[in-house]
């Protein structure tokens, strides 16, 4: 029945080892990172394009409220990304 | 011979998948520890406290560094952020003194649920700032309106047409007053929530993440509609 000796056996280890390397990656990945940023629905818009009557106050204005904007928008993701933490363990700690 | 062993192992592979997969975060903290000497869990805990000290101090520069963030807000989240970091300190140094697996693992669950720095404290933070980010996005835009205001009533005095400026600036105010009152209720709705009131303080944050996301549409609708406004009265001369 011997089909081929240390080939066979070499698969066979495949088999058994790729799972496992499988399982620490996913493990690995699976903890939380207090920097990760999931993905958000939000989007911010394109720079404003401000014509060429705009003074400088208004085109200042402008960038400011746009600034302002990205920043919420990256408030919002780290709210979605801490959102989503797995409840029981936030990733690393044993209830 | 041969299939019936191939078969063992793929069943063993995926089941092993399947485990790992369902128990996210458990595979390398709470399988480990319970298999563990102790001092190899007192690591894993202290791991996990110094982790979110490490997070404490980021969310608390970034608090800093926002120059919008109010005197209360900024007091307000001092004293969480604080009160987290002293006591997860204070927390590491019982963990550091356990004798026990049984006693060090009471303590290493404490860390979830007595302070919930990733699911209530990042989050407070994260909110406050960008609600009175979102205020402050108001206010600017509220000193823009107030600039193309002033033109079109110099504009419509030298006989212009300022009908479709006027319209927008109609829309940029009604944007202003409705980001405002989406984001303004939001600092104190969240800072007086604590980690023993999770998860039913949950629903909470999450009505806040909402208001605050209506809030930045709110805005860029405003955005928009000033650059039209800026755009017509340019066009007119």
């Amino acid at each position: 029945m011997s089909l081929g000796g240390a080939g066979t056996t070499s698969r066979r280890r495949t088999l058994i080892v790729a799972p496992a390397l499988l399982i620490v990656l996913l493990a690995t990945g699976c903890g939380k990172s207090a920097t990760s940023g999931s993905s958000s629905n939000t989007t911010v818009p394109a720079a404003p394009a401000v014509g060429a009557g705009a003074t400088a106050q208004q085109s200042a204005d402008l960038a400011q409220a746009q600034q302002d904007l990205t920043s919420l928008n990256g408030q919002l993701r780290q709210v979605d990304s801490d959102l989503d933490t797995n409840p029981n363990t936030e990733g690393d700690a044993t209830p | 011979m041969r299939g019936p062993r191939w078969t063992q192992s793929l069943v063993a592979g995926f089941l092993a998948i399947a485990t790992a997969v369902a128990l996210p975060g458990l595979a390398g903290a709470q399988g480990t520890i319970r298999n563990q000497t102790l001092p190899v869990a007192h690591t894993i805990c202290d791991n996990a406290i110094t982790r979110r000290l490490s997070d404490l101090r980021q969310v608390e520069s970034d608090v800093n560094a926002a120059v919008h963030v109010t005197a209360t807000d900024r007091s307000s989240l001092d004293a969480i952020l604080s009160a987290t970091t002293l006591g997860l300190m204070a927390l590491e140094t019982k963990i550091d003194a356990d004798t026990t697996l049984v006693t060090l693992r009471a303590d290493c669950a404490s860390i979830v649920t007595g302070y919930r720095v990733y699911l209530l404290v990042d989050p407070q933070a994260r909110l406050v700032v960008g609600a009175d980010r979102a205020l402050a996005a108001s206010a600017t835009l509220n000193s823009l309106a107030g600039l193309l205001q002033t033109t079109i009533t110099q504009k419509q005095g030298a006989g212009k047409n300022v009908t479709a400026a006027t319209s927008e600036l109609t829309q940029l105010t009604g944007d202003i007053q409705a980001a405002q009152s989406s984001a303004s209720p939001v600092p104190g709705q969240i800072v007086p929530l604590t980690p023993d009131g999770y998860p039913g303080n949950r629903p909470t944050l999450v009505s806040a993440r909402s208001e605050l996301a209506t809030a930045q549409r709110d805005l860029t609708a405003g955005i928009q509609a000033a650059q039209t406004a800026i755009a017509d009265l340019d066009a007119i001369g």
